[in-house]
């Protein structure tokens, strides 16, 4: 009985002691909870304000497929930028290879790990349709001249960065020396080629064939232009064998094979990159050169080119000059969002930035591209000077092909751009026309 | 009992490895090739053997691809001699034979996406090595577009593939001499051997199974052959220098088609068991223990 009173009064000494600190240490509490309610209640409004709507930081993701891009994005400042106006939003770049990019995002849709901002070529909506969020909504997709030319299944998926035209680049100094205009017919344009040849001291048009995509002017625009169709892939895909005389794409490609033929490329073509033809024309070792408007800036960028030398001239395809001239406009870049993005709201709200007038202007003036917003006019500076100024302009917006025509293609494996290397190769030109019409005629049949 | 618990807790972590990394994908890779799946799509439908039958009906690339590949199975398959040779020179007691043996085995050492840009430049039809040397030899009648002419393309590749590889197998071979007892070559010397029978008798027996390995090498190194191709021509021109891989990928990527190149990848399997066992037949292949 000794031994438990002891005991016993250790308990209720011990249950006292805690009865008493409870309050002791609460009243500590709210003494605390006081001090910051009177210190929260001593600053000013704003500030309060302020704290309330701080976000959560977020990083967008952001893959990119051009140095050239990247250049800009860098020189401009976009992470920034953006930043001053969504102090929470980080914008993480990811510079791809462009021929690698397309195939790295497919892989990461395969792992549900495309970024939160997908930037597609029009020919890639179709095949990324069902993993991307519709944007019929989006403000920037409704102030764009062309989003909803490029509708899938009744819908805008992505918003189209820029405009551009496809050019021919020459050294102006290297047309004065041999006495040539500006072609204004493919014949014209044909001949000019082959007096430079002659003069035996500049290869006439420097083509990076080995990479297959730079005959890209030629071999996948070029249809288009003989028909006056920008759609004309979804056309092919209706019609049995194009591939007959009298047909656009056999009538384009036999003027193809007539330049190929008349070898104003350079002794091979085919052994050349396309950074060693980009280097040729810059030297001045080459006279022309057949790309996009985007290559204006990677000139540019590049040292020693004296711009004052180079000009740009549509080329021309059009038998005489009573015809209209046809010539790509081509829109690339759509910005689109994947469902699978953790923050689809901030990425709305970014695409809707980037087509405001704060930056936009801004970027495609140094991009030297046109706009696809409306209401918004470029300065392109003088290298364009008198580019458009031609009878009969017919801007032909170019487009990726329906479904029927991707299920073509994937059958048959229909690749224009390496058609071109065969053609290059020297290939019999007839017999491959002869062998794409059965083939496709029988991809046809099998269409479901 | 604790020897089985010891057993199970040190091949489970293996076992499961194995399980998710190699059968669980071949199984996948298996179903998919009867699917027409997209590589995008949700929907995959079962499709049978259509894209067996199509892969060797449908498309004439594929013959042509598999007929490129033949090319480097081929030469590296005439390089094993001579490689032996080279093995057996530089196995006897010359001078400077452990330079020798790194030169030889520096190519393989460097990384193959170097050497196929190295080789691009070599054979560029605008200051390339290649025809500038035989410019300054005087012998510009031999100068060719050597990634471009149809008829040489193959041939220009298989030499890069040919000069990566060869010292890789000298390597090999040297090992395999290194291992012959020397007592065997003591023994036919007092027999009075000649070179010859040396060669014969002791040497191609004694690395048998080097070969066997190496023709095995050779099989699966020329039907996957893929960095050279892709780097210097890209299959090109058209599709004169794609090998089977590079043709498989272009199916599944460039024109979405997943489950035929799932058809295909299952194909290279089936033909690597197949050409490798033809291989050990032909040759009978069984090293000296064996026998």
């Amino acid at each position: 009985m000794q031994q438990v009173r002891p005991r016993m009064t250790r308990i209720l000494c011990t249950l006292m002691i805690t009865a008493l600190m409870v309050p002791l240490f609460s009243a500590c509490g709210s003494k605390e909870k006081s001090d910051v309610e009177k210190e929260q209640s001593a600053q000013p409004a704003t500030q309060q304000e302020q704290k309330v709507e701080e976000k959560e930081p977020v990083t967008l993701k952001f893959p990119i497929w051009s140095t050239i891009t990247e250049d800009l994005f860098n020189k401009l400042d976009l992470v920034n930028e953006y930043k001053k106006e969504h102090p929470n939003v980080t914008i993480e770049l990811e510079l791809l290879k462009d021929t690698e990019y397309e195939n790295t995002m497919k892989i990461r849709n395969s792992a549900n790990e495309l970024p939160d901002i997908l930037p597609l070529k029009s020919a890639w909506l179709i095949n990324f349709k069902d993993n991307i969020l519709p944007l019929d909504d989006l403000d920037a997709a409704k102030n764009n001249m062309f989003a909803a030319d490029f509708k899938v299944n009744d819908h805008i998926y992505g918003v189209p960065e820029s405009q551009f035209n496809e050019f021919v680049w020459y050294r102006k100094s290297v047309f004065q020396e041999y006495g040539l205009e500006i072609p204004k017919t493919w014949g014209e344009f044909v001949t000019a080629a082959k007096k430079i040849k002659d003069g035996g001291k500049y290869i006439p048009i420097a083509m990076g064939g080995k990479d297959a995509w730079p005959d890209y002017p030629f071999n996948e625009f070029m249809p288009s232009l003989v028909a006056g169709d920008g759609d004309y892939w979804s056309t092919m895909a209706t019609i049995d064998e194009p591939f007959t005389k009298g047909q656009a794409y056999y009538d384009a490609y036999a003027k193809i094979q007539e330049l190929y033929d008349a070898k104003v490329m350079g002794p091979d073509p085919l052994g050349i990159g396309f950074d060693q033809s980009k280097l040729m024309f810059a030297s001045k070792q080459a006279a022309m050169i057949g790309l996009g408007q985007w290559f204006g800036s990677d000139l540019k960028s590049m040292k020693d080119v004296d711009m004052n030398d180079v000009g740009a001239f549509l080329l021309p395809v059009r038998d005489s000059e009573s015809d209209p001239f046809n010539t790509i406009s081509m829109v690339d870049t759509f910005f689109t969002i994947p469902k699978t993005s953790k923050y689809p709201e901030e990425a709305k709200e970014f695409i809707n930035w980037f087509f405001s007038d704060a930056w936009y202007s801004k970027y495609l003036t140094e991009a030297q591209l046109q706009s696809t917003v409306k209401d918004v006019k470029i300065d392109l500076g003088p290298m364009f000077k008198g580019a458009f100024d031609m009878s009969n302009l017919n801007y032909v917006l170019y487009k990726g092909g329906s479904e029927d025509y991707k299920k073509i293609e994937s059958a048959i494996k229909f690749d224009v751009k390496k058609m071109g290397q065969d053609m290059m190769a020297g290939k019999d030109f007839n017999k491959m026309m002869q062998e794409m019409n059965n083939s496709w005629k029988n991809a046809r049949s099998k269409l479901k | 009992m604790q020897r089985n618990i010891l057993l199970f807790s040190f091949l489970f972590v293996p076992v499961l490895l194995l399980l998710m990394f190699v059968l669980y994908p071949l199984f996948e890779l298996i179903r998919l090739s009867f699917t027409d799946w997209n590589g995008m799509d949700a929907k995959q439908v079962y499709i049978g053997f259509d894209n067996y039958m199509k892969m060797f009906t449908d498309s004439s690339d594929v013959w042509l691809s598999l007929r490129n590949n033949g090319f480097y199975f081929l030469f590296h398959l005439i390089m094993i001699p001579l490689e032996l040779a080279v093995a057996v020179v530089l196995d006897s007691k010359i001078r400077a034979n452990k330079f020798f043996k790194t030169v030889v085995f520096m190519p393989y050492i460097i990384n193959g996406v170097a050497i196929s840009y190295m080789f691009a430049f070599f054979y560029s039809p605008i200051n390339g090595g290649l025809n500038g040397i035989l410019e300054v030899l005087g012998l510009e009648s031999l100068i060719q577009n050597w990634l471009t002419d149809e008829s040489i393309v193959n041939l220009s590749l298989v030499f890069v593939s040919i000069w990566r590889f060869s010292g890789f197998h000298i390597i090999l071979f040297l090992a395999g001499l290194q291992s012959i007892p020397q007592d065997q070559f003591e023994a036919a010397k007092i027999d009075g051997a000649s070179s010859i029978q040396n060669f014969w008798y002791i040497i191609v027996p004694g690395v048998k199974k080097v070969l066997e390995v190496l023709l095995f090498l050779n099989v699966v190194g020329a039907l996957q052959v893929f960095d050279i191709p892709y780097i210097m021509t890209q299959g090109g021109p058209g599709h004169a220098s794609s090998t089977f891989t590079l043709y498989t990928l272009e199916t599944a990527f460039k024109f979405n088609n997943f489950g035929m190149a799932s058809a295909m990848g299952i194909t290279m399997l089936v033909l690597i068991i197949v050409l490798n066992s033809v291989q050990k037949r032909l040759f009978n292949l069984k090293g000296v223990d064996e026998e």
